[in-house]
């Protein structure tokens, strides 16, 4: 085979791997752009944790993307049952929405949304608004608090997360 | 003196039930062996995970 035959060649795959990835990224919902930080020791672009000492957060997002309307994090998720209506569980939300003020915060970029991805390929998107950054803040707030107190008491009535929770067992506060 | 920063997962873990916070990062409980086999199975997943990796 001759040089120009293996260049054609090459260049026909080449465009086949991007029109598959292309594909595969439009059906997942997972915005087009460079990954370039991973939570993913021994991959390409493994990151460090990123911190904050103004929001008193740090944290490690599975992914980061640099779309073209800013970067945005990726969270994997194991639950093969999201919420209904294209929503997020509230702890996987705040989770994500630590991730967008972290980035904004440490590397001074634009974080328009997060993306939570469950198993299955369902990927739900968490808008970074005003008024979620502000419960973020509370939230914070919240958690500095009950570590100065030593404790906190629960706050929901839902038994499914009882029934989910791995220190049951020792809970005095449990529904279940 | 520095304030201790809180984790991403930290913030998660108190959104989804307060007294299991308290348990875990006050008390230092340990989940259950279910939980510990349920978050070896998740972390697979995220190894394994969806169409996020390549470049």
């Amino acid at each position: 085979m001759n040089l120009q035959v293996m260049a054609a060649a090459l260049a026909v795959l080449a465009l086949v791997l991007v029109l598959v990835a292309a594909r595969s990224r439009k059906r997942t919902g997972i915005p087009a752009g460079e990954v370039f930080y991973q939570d993913l020791p021994g991959q390409p672009f493994f990151g460090e944790t990123l911190r904050s000492d103004a929001l008193g957060i740090s944290g490690k997002p599975d992914c980061l993307v640099r779309a073209t309307d800013g970067t945005v994090p990726v969270e994997l998720k194991n639950s093969s049952r999201p919420p209904a209506r294209g929503s997020v569980y509230a702890n996987h939300m705040v989770q994500a929405l630590a991730y967008c003020a972290l980035v904004e915060d440490q590397m001074k970029v634009r974080v328009p949304y997060a993306l939570v991805i469950y198993a299955g390929q369902q990927v739900r998107k968490v808008e970074f608004t005003e008024e979620r950054r502000q419960w973020l803040l509370r939230t914070i707030r919240e958690v500095e608090l009950a570590r100065a107190r030593l404790t906190a008491n629960r706050n929901h009535d839902h038994r499914g997360r009882c029934a989910g929770c791995g220190v049951r067992s020792q809970c005095d506060q449990a529904l279940l | 003196m520095p304030r201790k920063l809180i984790s991403a997962n930290e913030l998660a873990e108190f959104v989804y039930c307060a007294k299991a916070w308290e348990l875990k990062y006050v008390r230092g409980a340990e989940s259950s062996a279910e939980a510990q086999q349920m978050q070896i199975e998740g972390n697979a997943w995220r190894r394994t995970g969806p169409a996020t990796r390549a470049k």
